[in-house]
């Protein structure tokens, strides 16, 4: 612990039993009250968009879907719309419909995690219980439709690799009734229960012109007023089909991203029920070519492609180089969209509410944890490496630690540093 | 109106409810048809064309073929992944996503598979 | 009464009942009730009857770590304090009759400090672990103390005031003689409610320990032996409290404190048993349906709506005690 003028530190994280993913924050505090924040991010560099490289179109989207354990549609949906719009592809109606039901179950299992973590982290382990036992009601759909819980594995290039049957919708009617039961129960009483109030209630304000100059996504950027949904602006799959309302709130607090969320699960249900209801019979791809034929039709290109993931927009950049494998993929998850707008809240707020602010957001640290490393040294800022300089700063790094042990390069044996340097350069 | 102790009704109501879990080793649920577990692989119908380990993200699968025209496909389950792509490129239905989920061992050797035939 | 007999009851109270041993069970057993409770309020599990023993017993075989910037002193004698004072305090607090094992005028008083003993041995504890989180976790303990303290004694005082008494075992003789005084003292009791939640630390004043932002506060560096103690106070201050607040606000053995002989003292027990077990189950519930507060929310809660509650509480016992004398009419 250091004690400076500017008051005490803590530091939250990277291991800290309020987060269950590795980030930091430094928070200066003076007794109760935060003076500063700083964050640090990507303890643990996945690697993910270099191994997608290395990988056929089919198989980055198993590769790409296991970035996210609770929005794994959102990233092959994202991933698929870019290379079915690389390869010119049109997806059949009833495909685009049941990408939209997977997506809408999946937005409403994330944020009925949500509400349990948020829940959780004001010490109302009640309401998480609830929430995530409702939540199953989702899981099992999903579970019984596409043959998973969390890695639905349905989308495909140019459509989706399960059909829906008619008991399917049958089972989805009668689980979104239940649902739709627990979501009423939800939204008379969790703004409304006074505890939750005084702990949400203006906590964690981001005004609608913070969320606009931080370029805030999803339900952070609804609930403070901001009417961003890439489902209205931009639509894809069969949103342009199906009546809904983007739920938006003024109010900027974490009580307004609640209701937001809680809204928007209402939302998700009435577009699941329109789903089940007129999904059009025909084909479940675009192409009867078998995906190997698909893959050797991949032009010299490249794409964006924006999805309204659960906890906002998520944007995919893939370039094409004419192989079956890409040359580049790029993800620009929503969490690190919404990651200033928590460092700027977290400012003037009680050590008490670190937790629900950093939690407001919804991270997921996962999806964000993906630095890149620049190779050729030609852009970025004074703090980019490249592998000579990293791997330089990494011997450095151990010798001015002689205690540490040293990893050695050749098989199982290691050394002790002994101060000597540069043997590995 | 927001008061505190909204939830005690539900609370109260929620004594008289059954569990919401089943004790797992105890009681097991019953797998929806298309769950997709362990890889079943059936040596008939394959004709060692490969795909499968072509379309395998995790490099679970791998096809060898020896200069005699025997094929050898391998299985690890520890690497697979379950997404069922090997099921759907498979050309003549020699594999299919299994039900079997209770995968642990405590040695290697026990989630390699592995069948040798003629072509 | 021979000295030897006196002795030896002495030794039984202070061992076996109301003592240790009767207070080591009864302490887990409400452990257990409590979070089975809990958890089926949830609509979880929950645990099974021997949970609390089997972590108290793991955590007693685990290795009692004493972190380097520790005041190594006051660090290992902490959890003995706060056990030792919620041991005795339970001496003083009537069970099966309206006599407590030891009762002296004006030991209310001491039950009260006795009672404050774990919240400062956790001060003590958590400070001296020199641990980040434990220094945040005890400067919130004491502010927390603060802020129930004053409603807490306020709320004891009551019956007191009414009984004309400091003794515990004399208030539960007066209550038990005027039981609708139960029904006047309800606010009272409502607030020692609040105030004994608070004292333990539990939701929706669990601020001090708040898994989610302390990750335990005061007991961060706690591990084995050293940690047992400290759960096993908090038990034993469950139950201790629950018995309290059964014998001031509840009239304590009643109505199987008439009974004679040693049908009456079974009566008694399980009348004991009936409304500690009230007392708990209604700590448990509270804990289920709210959020936590952070720690001024919770000082304002009860700075300015407790103690005036308590204020006005003691005046209606004064007036209703005025009325019944046939001071006013």
């Amino acid at each position: 612990m250091s004690e400076k003028a500017s008051g005490t530190e803590i530091p939250v994280g990277p291991q800290h039993p309020s987060l269950k993913e590795p980030a930091n924050f430094t928070l200066t505090v003076d007794g109760e009250v935060i003076t500063g924040a700083q964050m640090k991010l990507s303890y643990n560099h996945r690697g993910i968009e270099q191994a997608v490289l290395s990988k056929s179109y089919i198989e980055a989207i198993y590769l790409l879907e296991r970035i996210c354990g609770i929005c794994s549609h959102a990233h092959t949906s994202a991933f698929t719309q870019g290379v079915e719009e690389l390869l010119d592809l049109e997806v059949p109606p009833r495909a685009r419909y049941i990408r939209t039901l997977i997506g809408e179950l999946e937005r409403i299992h994330s944020h009925m995690l949500w509400l349990g973590v948020a829940g959780h982290e004001i010490g109302f382990d009640t309401l998480w219980q609830y929430a995530w036992r409702d939540r199953e009601i989702v899981m099992d759909l999903l579970e019984e439709i596409t043959g998973n819980r969390v890695h639905y594995s349905i989308n495909t290039i140019g459509g989706v690799r399960e059909d829906l049957t008619d008991e399917h919708c049958e089972t989805i009617l009668e689980g979104m009734d239940d649902l739709a039961e627990r979501i009423d129960f939800y939204q008379e009483t969790v703004p409304n229960e006074e505890t939750v109030r005084m702990r949400c209630e203006d906590v964690g304000v981001v005004p609608e012109d913070l969320a606009r100059e931080y370029c805030a996504v999803g339900a952070v950027g609804r609930a403070s007023g901001v009417p961003t949904d890439v489902r209205k602006d931009a639509p894809y799959a069969a949103y342009d089909d199906v009546d809904f309302d983007v739920i938006t709130d003024d109010r900027g607090d974490l009580l307004a991203r609640t209701v937001v969320r809680i809204g928007e699960i209402a939302q998700a249900i009435r577009i699941i029920r329109q789903v089940a209801k007129r999904i059009p019979e025909g084909d479940l791809k675009a192409s009867a070519k078998p995906p190997q034929a698909l893959l050797a039709q991949v032009p010299e290109d490249d794409v964006v492609s924006r999805y309204e993931a659960p906890r906002g927009e998520l944007i995919h950049y893939v370039r094409a180089d004419g192989t079956d494998t890409p040359a580049r993929v790029h993800i620009r998850v929503p969490t690190l969209a919404n990651w200033p707008t928590v460092v700027e809240s977290l400012k003037g707020s009680y050590i008490a509410d670190t937790p629900i602010v950093v939690a407001g957001i919804d991270p997921c640290i996962s999806c964000t944890s993906r630095i890149g490393v620049e190779t050729d040294g030609n852009h970025g800022g004074e703090n980019a490496f490249d592998l000579d300089e990293l791997r330089e700063y990494g011997i450095e790094w151990y010798d001015d630690r002689s205690d540490v042990e040293r990893p050695s390069l050749d098989g199982d044996e290691r050394t002790v540093s002994g101060g000597t340097r540069g043997d590995r350069a | 109106m927001s008061i505190p102790g909204k939830i005690v009704p539900e609370a109260l109501k929620t004594l008289g409810k059954d569990n919401a879990t089943v004790s797992y080793p105890k009681d097991k649920r019953t797998m929806p048809d298309r769950f997709r577990g362990a890889v079943e692989f059936e040596p008939e119908p394959c004709t060692g064309c490969g795909m499968c380990e072509r379309h395998c993200a995790a490099d679970a699968i791998v096809v060898e073929a020896d200069a005699d025209g025997n094929v050898t496909w391998s299985y690890d389950v520890a690497k697979c992944m379950f997404c069922g792509q090997c099921e759907e490129s498979c050309p003549t239905d020699a594999i299919v996503m299994g039900k079997e989920f209770e995968l642990a061992a405590s040695d290697k050797p026990a989630f390699e598979d592995s069948y040798t035939f003629k072509r | 009464m021979s000295l030897e007999l006196d002795l030896a009851t002495g030794l039984l109270y202070l061992l076996v009942f109301p003592g240790f041993a009767f207070l080591f069970v009864y302490g887990l057993t409400a452990e257990y009730l409590d979070r089975k409770l809990y958890a089926r309020l949830q609509n979880r599990v929950g645990p099974p009857v021997v949970q609390p023993l089997a972590d108290f017993l793991k955590l007693l075989a685990k290795e009692s770590a004493v972190p380097e910037d520790a005041t190594a002193r006051i660090y290992n004698a902490a959890p003995w304090t706060g056990l030792a004072g919620v041991f005795t305090a339970m001496l003083y607090v009537p069970v099966w009759s309206e006599q407590a094992a030891f009762a002296f005028e004006g030991d209310l008083v001491v039950v009260l400090f006795l009672l404050s003993l774990p919240s400062f041995s956790l001060f003590f504890g958590g400070w001296y672990s020199g641990n980040v989180f434990s220094r945040i976790g005890t400067t919130r303990t004491i502010t927390q103390l603060f802020g129930y303290e004053i409603p807490f004694f306020l709320a004891c005082f009551a019956p007191a005031v009414a009984a004309g008494t400091l003794s515990t075992s004399g208030i539960v003789a007066f209550v038990e003689a005027n039981p609708l005084y139960v029904f006047v003292l309800l606010p009272a009791f409502a607030i020692a409610l609040l105030s004994l939640q608070a004292k333990l630390e539990r939701i929706p004043f669990d601020i001090p320990e708040a898994e989610t932002e302390l990750a335990t506060g005061a007991l961060v560096e706690y591990s084995g032996r050293k940690l047992a103690l400290f759960r096993l106070t908090k038990d034993v201050e469950l139950v201790v409290g629950a018995a309290l607040l059964s014998a001031l606000f509840l009239g304590g053995p009643a109505p199987a404190g008439a009974i004679e002989g040693s049908v009456g003292l079974v009566a008694g027990v399980v009348v004991f048993f009936v409304k500690t077990l009230t007392v708990i189950a209604l700590l448990t519930v509270l804990k289920a349906v709210v959020a936590r507060l952070r720690i001024e929310q919770m000082v304002d809660v009860f700075y300015r709506v407790l103690v005036p509650v308590a204020l006005v509480q003691i005046a209606l016992v004064l007036a209703v005690g005025l009325y019944t004398n046939g001071v006013i009419p």
